[in-house]
């Protein structure tokens, strides 16, 4: 790849470019165009900005915020369609096919059905059925990569099961990281409020909560992207899970990009002719450059399913068509 | 070809990678409670400085903070100095003196304190029943740069005064059975998590020795919901060591005690408020007591339990007012512009309806009702079902 870019001026030169531009500190780039979401408040005023634009959604925010309730167990969710189509995290609604109730921030208590999950993502589906559900609020869910690291974001939920008098709760915070499969914030959770939404403050839903942290202040959450990737497979009622197709192939981000640093011997990896070396680009067309996002690709496909795999080898691109086969017994 | 000029992009090569890298994990510093977003909050370090005391022990630790009233007047959370001697207060100025305590009730949690010949700069407090849930709240810390912040994160509630329960129906008691017979255990109970089962003998509660009925409800009575109790119980003549988390008669225990269990140390006394604004600024319980700021640095409450890692409560403005009311008969007038006549919030304490025994006057060292009776003033029958 060296090679190739020192050969060609232009392509030098736009990288160039390119890099000067990404080098700068990340402070001259947050200018002042951007919506106060996007930074770290300056000043007080900021604050007072940040606060204003924050109360502005809220209200709107808070109206598709769902209690889940299941026996006697206690998790939260998000209506993201007027046909009553609700986001929870997947260990929330568990098993496809079941019954359960949502309590809505307005009191009404409706009647439910489980759909799929991932357990990869923790992501999970409920539908309402209950036939007195009219004028049911929602939010819609956020598009794709919308959501970036730093932004201000709010988490929201039914800790520790529903309690009319307080109703759901919301706490302020920001993303720390993401990947496709995985979130972390800073915002507060416990139990209850798994399944809840964060809103961006757009007031759409850009993820799901997941898991508790070790400290207070770092939390996980199922990215919305998660849900676009999967959502033929969770309504019909699949449940995504770790155990998909088999590839055996291991790869590891290195400076040249995603790189494939094993070939298990005799796997569909081999069968279809990757080799250890190969620069990763793509999966089934879709750009594929870090471990996460090769492992929710790969991941979320079924035993014989087929996907392309296109790699860089040396000078070349080249495409492969693997089949993917039952993972083997250890 | 000439491949030297070319060469000096490489450091750039480089710096992209390190920058890409960098990209990744937003920093510390830019985080909610990160230095660069403490800082800007000006108004409020203001206040926070002039008008917070220190509340110290004999041997100088920390029990909470104090809010500056008015000249001469501070507040403070009262269950945190039970059973402590030499209470002390650092104020802003450094300097360190010996308040004298004013209240008799700790209504609320709260205790009010006198500093003779104080000339003090009180906080300046606004009504908070318009304060909006996810408006910014700022908090004293003893952490630097000495606050923390979060934001207003629910509706404001009273909470009843809440005895917590182990889940067990209570049988035969006395000087033949040793304890008090366990008949049944509720399997979504603390008692059942413990691995207490049917038949086994309660002898001890937190180390004192239980032989009737009537002192088991009185001794579980003294704590609150979602402390670890521990409970000696004896089966088939051997003794065993027991750690039963109480639960709450609202909340389903399993997910009630797994937010304890993650949560840490969290504050002994979380219920008889009449009021309560509910945050999520992650505050221990040596720091409660201290003043509620919004971003303009006005005060709309005073901190005054930790109830989870998510979970706090101050107590705002109008139950503030109402404590000075009844506790001070010269008030000061904590809210710039008072109402002609300050309406009490409604108070979870209701009349009682048969008082047969009387409510003892509490001690400043006793901030909680007797346990036999509950807070209507009505004898807890004893044989009454421990659930």
């Amino acid at each position: 790849m060296m090679t190739m870019l020192f050969k060609s001026p232009v392509l030098l030169t736009a990288l160039c470019w390119l890099t000067v531009q990404l080098a700068l500190p990340a402070a001259a780039r947050e200018s002042s165009v951007q919506p106060m979401f996007k930074k770290t408040p300056a000043t007080e005023a900021d604050l007072v900005q940040l606060q204003d634009d924050f109360l502005e959604i809220l209200p709107e925010a808070r109206k598709a915020v769902v209690c889940v309730k299941f026996k006697n167990s206690s998790g939260s969710g998000v209506i993201v369609s007027p046909d009553g189509l609700v986001l929870t995290a997947g260990h929330v609604s568990g098993k496809p096919d079941q019954k359960m109730h949502v309590i809505l921030e307005d009191g009404r208590k409706l009647e439910a059905v489980t759909l799929g999950r991932s357990d990869f993502a923790d992501s999970g589906l409920i539908q309402i059925t209950d036939t007195n559900a009219v004028d049911i609020p929602y939010r819609p869910m956020a598009p794709s990569d919308k959501a970036v690291t730093g932004d201000w974001i709010f988490s929201m939920g039914h800790p520790g099961g529903y309690n009319k008098a307080r109703g759901s709760v919301v706490r302020l915070g920001r993303i720390i990281s993401k990947r496709s499969a995985r979130m972390r914030t800073d915002c507060k959770i416990v139990m209850g409020d798994s399944g809840g939404p964060l809103f961006n403050f757009d007031g759409e839903v850009i993820g799901i909560h997941s898991r508790i942290g070790r400290i207070d202040t770092e939390n996980y959450h199922c990215p919305i992207e998660a849900y676009h990737a999967d959502m033929g497979a969770l309504q019909a009622g699949s449940v995504v899970s770790r155990q998909g197709g088999y590839l055996g192939a291991a790869v590891r981000n290195e400076a040249e990009g995603l790189v494939i640093r094993l070939i298990v011997e005799g796997s569909a990896a081999e069968k279809a002719g990757l080799e250890e070396g190969d620069i990763v680009l793509s999966v089934k067309d879709e750009e594929c450059l870090d471990v996460d996002e090769w492992k929710t690709r790969i991941g979320v496909h079924e035993i014989g399913e087929r996907i392309s795999i296109k790699v860089q080898r040396d000078e070349e691109v080249l495409e492969f068509d693997v089949k993917l086969s039952k993972r083997p017994r250890r | 070809m000439n491949y030297l000029p070319r060469l000096f992009l490489l450091p750039l090569f480089l710096a992209f990678g390190l920058c890409a890298g960098a990209q990744d994990n937003l920093d510390e510093d830019k985080r909610l409670n990160g230095k660069e977003v403490l800082e800007k909050f000006e108004s409020a370090k203001k206040v926070m400085d002039s008008s917070v005391v220190d509340v110290l022990n004999g041997n100088g630790d920390l029990l909470a903070f104090g809010t500056i009233v008015s000249k001469n007047q501070v507040l403070t959370k009262a269950s945190m100095l039970i059973a402590e001697e030499g209470i002390q207060f650092k104020m802003p100025d450094g300097k360190t003196v010996t308040p004298k305590r004013v209240d008799r009730l700790a209504n609320n949690d709260l205790a009010l304190f006198e500093i003779p010949d104080g000339d003090l700069t009180p906080v300046t407090f606004i009504p908070a029943k318009d304060f909006k849930q996810g408006a910014w709240l700022v908090a004293r810390s003893m952490k630097e740069p000495g606050i923390m912040v979060g934001v207003k994160a629910a509706s404001n509630r009273g909470i009843k005064k809440q005895r917590g329960v182990i889940g067990v129906i209570l049988g035969a008691d006395g000087d033949e059975v040793g304890g008090v017979i366990v008949n049944d255990v509720d399997r979504d109970g603390g008692a059942s998590a413990a691995g207490i089962r049917k038949g086994d003998i309660i002898t001890s509660i937190e180390g004192i020795v239980i032989t009737k009925r009537a002192d088991l409800v009185k001794q579980i009575g003294k704590h609150e919901p979602g402390k670890l109790l521990k409970v000696k119980i004896s089966r088939d003549e051997v003794e065993i060591d027991k750690e039963v988390r109480l639960g709450h008669r609202e909340h389903v225990f399993a997910q009630f005690n797994r937010i304890a269990k993650i949560s840490g140390p969290t504050s002994k006394r979380k219920s008889g408020f009449d009021d309560i604004i509910q945050h999520d600024i992650p505050l221990s319980i040596s720091e409660m007591g201290g003043p509620m700021l919004n971003v303009k640095g006005e005060c709309i409450g005073i901190n005054i339990s930790r109830i989870n890692r998510s979970e706090n409560f101050a107590l705002p403005t109008e139950v503030v007012q109402h404590f000075l009311t009844t506790t001070d008969p010269e008030p000061p007038a904590i809210v710039a512009a008072p109402p002609e006549k300050p309406e009490p919030p409604p108070s979870v304490v209701t009349t009682p309806k048969k008082p047969t025994t009387p409510v003892p006057e509490p001690t400043p060292e006793e901030a909680v009702v007797d346990p036999m009776t509950d807070l209507d003033g009505n004898e807890v029958e004893p044989y009454e079902l421990v659930e």
